[in-house]
């Protein structure tokens, strides 16, 4: 029957590229509570578009377009406040565990959520592994489009984690 | 492949950030309720504009009736099924798979705001066009001392009521639209 169909399908991406949709989550929302609704939004429009994936197109691409494509709407919908270093579930995370590396990663989270919307989606793509070419295919843009912004936004990351160390220290 | 230290330092850090797959049957669950929610309200819409549409229709084929009230009931039926067809579209643009990137997608949803305060502003002058029609059907039966003076005049009443509401709802969508303009081109600007 088709919903058992699509429920194994969906099950499939799921067990596949379920990390790589809670870190994508990450990347457009710090509240944790709301990150979890962007998650669950994510999955349901996965849910609906299976149907129209073709195998012209790899499906790594094809589930991060369409989770791409829910967490800009998230955040043209949703305007907060995306870096909440000072508060909320990531600082308590941080203070409790006191780890250098946790610090390393919730720094990286922070500063991609605050790059521009068009150089985050390139960033995000590119430390999931994507190649130029599949974050072209992702995105719908043309290859040095997508080196010309991997290049900026990865200017903006360095200069914003080295601001940030530097405010530690 | 790709042997910058920065880079792989930094994939590594972002990937060890949320290692763990989310519980896959709890957001599966999720799903299907939402699924089951959607199709029965799709399914509720679907059924009460039938139900308007036939209406309309059914009483505008009444032999009995004005000109001015079956092109106004024509109307209504007309209406309700664009607004269907409209809300249908709104809930699909969710899960359009279109390989878009950031800057599209707020092109795309800046002409939907000013679709919508167009088609408020489309329907607010609708409604008061057929006030003001309906008032001087009313007018020209009173004039004329026919009994149906009365009917008229309630319509009129009734719509200037719809009229009223419609001006208010218009004012907030226009309102809460432009805040979300504003927002917009804040995230564009930002986004160069």
């Amino acid at each position: 029957m088709a919903l058992s169909d699509s429920d194994a399908r969906l099950r499939q991406v799921l067990q596949e590229f379920g990390a790589m949709l809670s870190r994508l989550a990450m990347s457009y929302e710090a509240d944790a509570a709301l990150r979890e609704d962007l998650l669950q939004e994510m999955v349901f429009s996965i849910w609906k578009a299976l149907p129209s994936f073709r195998a012209q197109a790899s499906l790594k691409t094809f589930v991060a377009r369409v989770a791409h494509n829910r967490a800009v709407d998230h955040v043209m919908h949703r305007q907060r406040i995306l870096d909440r270093r000072a508060s909320g579930e990531d600082a308590a995370e941080i203070s409790a565990s006191q780890g250098r590396s946790l610090h390393e990663q919730f720094d990286l989270a922070s500063a991609i959520r605050r790059l521009p919307l068009t150089y985050r989606q390139c960033v995000e793509l590119m430390l999931e592994g994507f190649t130029h070419a599949e974050i072209g295919e992702t995105l719908g843009l043309a290859e040095n489009a997508v080196a010309q912004r991997l290049r900026r936004g990865r200017q903006r990351l360095k200069a914003m984690l080295a601001k940030d160390h530097a405010h530690e220290h | 492949m790709n042997t910058d230290p920065e880079l792989a330092q930094w994939r590594q850090q972002w990937q060890a950030s949320s290692p763990a797959t989310p519980d896959v049957e709890a957001l599966l669950a999720r799903a299907r309720r939402r699924n089951r929610r959607e199709k029965l309200l799709t399914a509720l819409e679907i059924l009460l504009g039938l139900v308007v549409i036939a209406g309309c229709l059914a009483t505008a084929l009444m032999p009995d009736l004005h000109a001015l009230e079956r092109a106004g009931l024509l109307g209504a039926a007309a209406l309700v099924g664009t607004l269907a067809v409209w809300v249908y579209r709104q809930r699909r643009r969710n899960w359009l798979p279109g390989p878009m990137d950031a800057a599209r997608l707020i092109e795309l949803e800046r002409q939907r705001l000013y679709t919508r305060i167009r088609y408020w502003r489309v329907n607010l002058w609708g409604v008061a066009a057929l006030w003001v029609l309906t008032l001087a059907a009313a007018a020209f039966h009173l004039f004329h001392g026919t009994e149906d003076a009365t009917r008229w005049a309630a319509s009129a009443a009734i719509l200037l009521v719809i009229l009223v509401a419609t001006a208010l709802l218009s004012a907030v969508v226009r309102k809460r639209s432009e805040r979300q303009l504003d927002r917009l081109d804040k995230l564009d600007s930002s986004a160069m």
